[in-house]
């Protein structure tokens, strides 16, 4: 009986595959101390400016969808942005107005609530400054929010929307327009998944396999230095060294840095088993297709970044865990947006180093990461890290740009006047120094 | 072995004896007409459809009805009539996209996950072929988004991972094609009992199962196409049988929205799919 043969082997292999595992199982002993990198906050950040209220984000829920944002009256935000996509269009590059490919690919909308900048190559520093973008780019909705907040004004529907969301000043303006719109897309919080039951404490919400999968993520295969936290990404700039079909210089082009060509900012990896195709150019069809990518498929090229790993080798066996294990961030099923409660953004709670005026940035960190000093005072940041970093200041009363500053490059700052003043990196921009600059002292 | 006896001589009695009153007594001795367990649409369905989670090789109501969920086939034959039940509605749904009829195409995007997946999950292992209910979800959100370019390119993933199956399938098949033919034979029985679902009378009252039947149709036809020339080369006459029987058997389906009155009764469609299994001896 030829079937009977076949169903017994076909028996043999499942019984090998649970010895695997069952090996398998006992070589991650302290993968649980991992758990606490990848809590999900419980609440999401807002800020002090514009607080996520219901009825805020309501209005901006219906602004996303609105056509009449656009020039031509027929875009909308989800048209591109669609919400049974994850808020993605599942193609690598949507044709644009002019029909055209757009330059990048339109990224899925998850989490953006603690996103430090905003598209691929982080150009945008808030949601609210992001709206506008798409909103009057040519080849996007080639509208004008101007006229749009016109438009909006001759709507009863919207009138009253907008007196619900703003009550203390109800004008339809383009301000109002942007906060409604960024206050909607702090409410895109992804659900949890398999994985956060893990994280909570329940080892068997993975398997042997997934379990292994998070192993090489967070060890061998070194994904976790730039995936990070609950939402697996470091918020920074790093080339990964794909291939370029049309040259895009991501940040490099929006900082000007050289180093930067080619940097795009690392993805979070939530939810993606739902927004293929992937990168920056939708030039990776799958996920098993992007695991290749780190161990095959580096192009190598002075910039790519320090924290991508070299020399990567991944069995066949090694890639399906790895995969595996990106699928428990995604729902199993369609996933819809699990919104929550929102706090006021906290400043960072650095203990303030009065005096201090040397500012290390090994392992991508101000050190200190508060500091006191007087007006005509200078900091004097050293590159002690093995990155490439840029500092910066952007605030009204003093902007500030550096070039790149390699390793082992030393920069001075002075700041001139009083005031409160936030310092960031431009490549890694959770990296964040507050200093506080006090009237100088009188002689 | 003892399946096949059986639905031989369920095949004889069917041509010793083509009256109204036989799809019961086929019912009663070979379970090839059976309740429709389509949770969604099959109003008389009283079986649950299937779970999308955690059902198991035996799980009840896959497509077709619970005594054809594939629950009784070896798991080879159970896996790739599977695929081939995933593939006959990706035909069909493909065919109303392409008519810009995207919300009539949904049920049958959404069915291989609902239905047929879980006849298969437990199965596919231990054929090597990874796990593509992700695949089949994310095609149908495409539909859902009536977005046609995802819809494409979500369909090549899929049609990758299909194709993955097929190899696994074929990596551990000797007799490919006339595994082929058995298959589209499973395949067909699945499309008599949506067939039969879809009629009251001679009218046909739901839709989604006449399209799902002509799907399936249209699959086992690719199939047994694609092993044709092979099989004409074991037996010109009985694969030439093989074809003349699929020929009159497509007639039931002339469009992929149902005609007014229904080309051919119940036993009719059977008799068509019997005289193809009666050819399978010749062809092995
Ligand atoms: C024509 C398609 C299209 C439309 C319409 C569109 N977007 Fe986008 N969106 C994109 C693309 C493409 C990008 C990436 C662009 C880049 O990074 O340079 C993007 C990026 C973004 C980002 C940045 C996400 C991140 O992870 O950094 C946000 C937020 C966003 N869009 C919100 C919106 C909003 C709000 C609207 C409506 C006002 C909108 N988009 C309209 C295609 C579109
Ligand atoms: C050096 C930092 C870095 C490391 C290390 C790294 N990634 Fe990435 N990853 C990125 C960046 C940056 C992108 C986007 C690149 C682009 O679009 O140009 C990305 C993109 C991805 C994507 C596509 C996500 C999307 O939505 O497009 C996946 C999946 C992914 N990485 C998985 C991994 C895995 C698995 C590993 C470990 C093998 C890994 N990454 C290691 C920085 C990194």
């Amino acid at each position: 009986m030829p079937r009977l043969r076949r169903l017994a082997a076909a028996v043999l292999s499942l019984a090998g595959l649970g010895l695997g595992h069952a090996a398998g199982a006992g070589e991650e002993p302290d993968l649980a101390r991992w758990r606490p990198a990848f809590a999900r906050p419980d609440a999401a950040p807002e800020p002090r400016a514009n607080p996520t209220t219901p009825e805020k984000a309501a209005l901006g829920r219906a602004l996303f969808h609105d056509e009449r944002l656009s020039g031509d009256g027929r875009t909308s935000c989800a048209t591109c942005h669609q919400p049974e996509l994850s808020f993605s269009d599942g193609v690598a590059r949507r044709a644009g107005h002019d029909g055209e490919p757009l330059p990048r690919r339109t990224p899925p909308l998850w989490n953006l609530a603690w996103g430090l900048t905003f598209f691929w190559d982080g150009r945008a520093p808030t949601l609210e400054a992001q709206a506008s973008g798409p909103i009057e780019n040519p080849r996007e909705m080639a509208g004008d929010l101007a006229a749009a907040a016109v438009r909006l004004r001759g709507d009863p529907g919207a009138i009253k929307a907008f007196e619900a969301a703003f009550p203390a000043d109800p004008r339809i303006s383009e301000a109002h327009v942007r906060e409604a719109l960024a206050a909607y897309q702090r409410t895109l919080v992804s659900p949890r998944t398999r994985f956060d039951d893990w994280v909570a404490g329940n080892e068997e919400a993975l398997s042997a396999g997934e379990r292994a999968g998070l192993a090489l993520f967070v060890g061998k295969a070194g994904c976790v230095a730039c995936h990070s936290g609950w939402r697996f990404t470091d918020e920074a700039f790093h080339d990964i060294g794909l291939p370029q079909a049309t040259p895009d210089l991501g940040r490099g082009e929006a900082l000007d840095l050289r180093p930067l060509d080619r940097a795009f900012k690392t993805p979070s990896l939530r939810e993606r088993v739902w927004t293929a195709p992937y990168m920056h150019d939708g030039s990776v069809p799958t996920l098993e297709a992007a695991v290749d990518h780190y161990a095959d498929g580096i192009v190598p090229r002075p910039t790519l970044s320090p924290d991508l790993p070299r020399g990567l080798t991944l069995s066949p066996e090694e890639r399906a865990q790895l995969v595996a294990f990106l699928a428990t961030l995604s729902s199993e099923d369609p996933p819809r947006p699990a919104p929550l409660p929102t706090a006021a953004a906290t400043a960072g709670t650095e203990p303030i180093v009065a005096g201090a005026t040397r500012i290390g940035q090994s392992g991508r960190r101000f050190a200190p990461g508060a500091v006191r000093i007087h007006a005509g005072e200078t900091l004097t940041f050293v590159n002690d890290d093995t990155r490439t970093h840029q500092i910066r200041v952007d605030d009204p009363r003093m902007t500030y740009a550096s070039g790149a500053q390699e390793p082992g490059d030393t920069l001075p700052l002075t700041f001139a006047e009083p005031g409160a003043f936030e310092v960031t990196c431009g490549v890694h921009p959770e990296m964040h120094l507050s200093v506080e600059v006090e009237a100088p002292p009188r002689h | 072995m003892k399946r096949r006896k059986l639905w031989l001589g369920l095949s004889t009695a069917i041509l010793a004896a083509p009256t109204p009153g036989l799809p019961a007594a086929i019912a009663a001795e070979g379970g090839l007409v059976v309740a429709q367990a389509h949770g969604e649409h099959g109003a008389k369905a009283k079986a649950p459809p299937a779970e999308a989670k955690g059902a198991t090789a035996s799980g009840e109501g896959g497509e077709g009805g619970e005594g054809a969920s594939g629950a009784a086939l070896p798991p080879e034959l159970r896996l790739s009539r599977g695929i081939g039940l995933v593939r006959g509605h990706l035909l069909v749904g493909n065919e109303l996209i392409e008519a810009g009829r995207w919300a009539d195409a949904l049920p049958h995007f959404l069915h291989p996950s609902e239905e047929v997946y879980g006849t298969i999950r437990g199965d596919l292992k231990a054929f090597d072929v990874p796990p593509f209910d992700v695949a089949l979800k994310a095609l149908a959100q495409t539909v859902k988004a009536k977005n046609k370019e995802a819809y494409a390119r979500a369909r090549a993933t899929l049609d990758e991972r299909l194709a993955a199956a097929d190899r696994g399938l074929k990596a551990k098949e000797a007799n490919w094609d006339f595994f082929t033919l058995e298959t589209a034979l499973e395949v067909l029985k699945s499309a008599a009992s949506e067939y039969e679902e879809a009629l009251k009378g001679d009218r046909i009252v739901n839709v989604v199962e006449y399209q799902d039947s002509r799907g399936f149709v249209l699959e086992a036809e690719r199939m047994i196409g694609s092993v044709g020339e092979n099989l004409a080369r074991k037996d010109a006459d009985a694969a030439a049988a093989v074809k003349a029987a699929l020929a009159d058997l497509k007639t039931a389906w002339p469009a992929t929205l149902p005609p007014k009155t229904a080309v051919k009764d119940v036993s009719a469609v059977l008799g068509d799919i019997s005289r193809i299994e009666l050819q399978l001896g010749r062809l092995r």
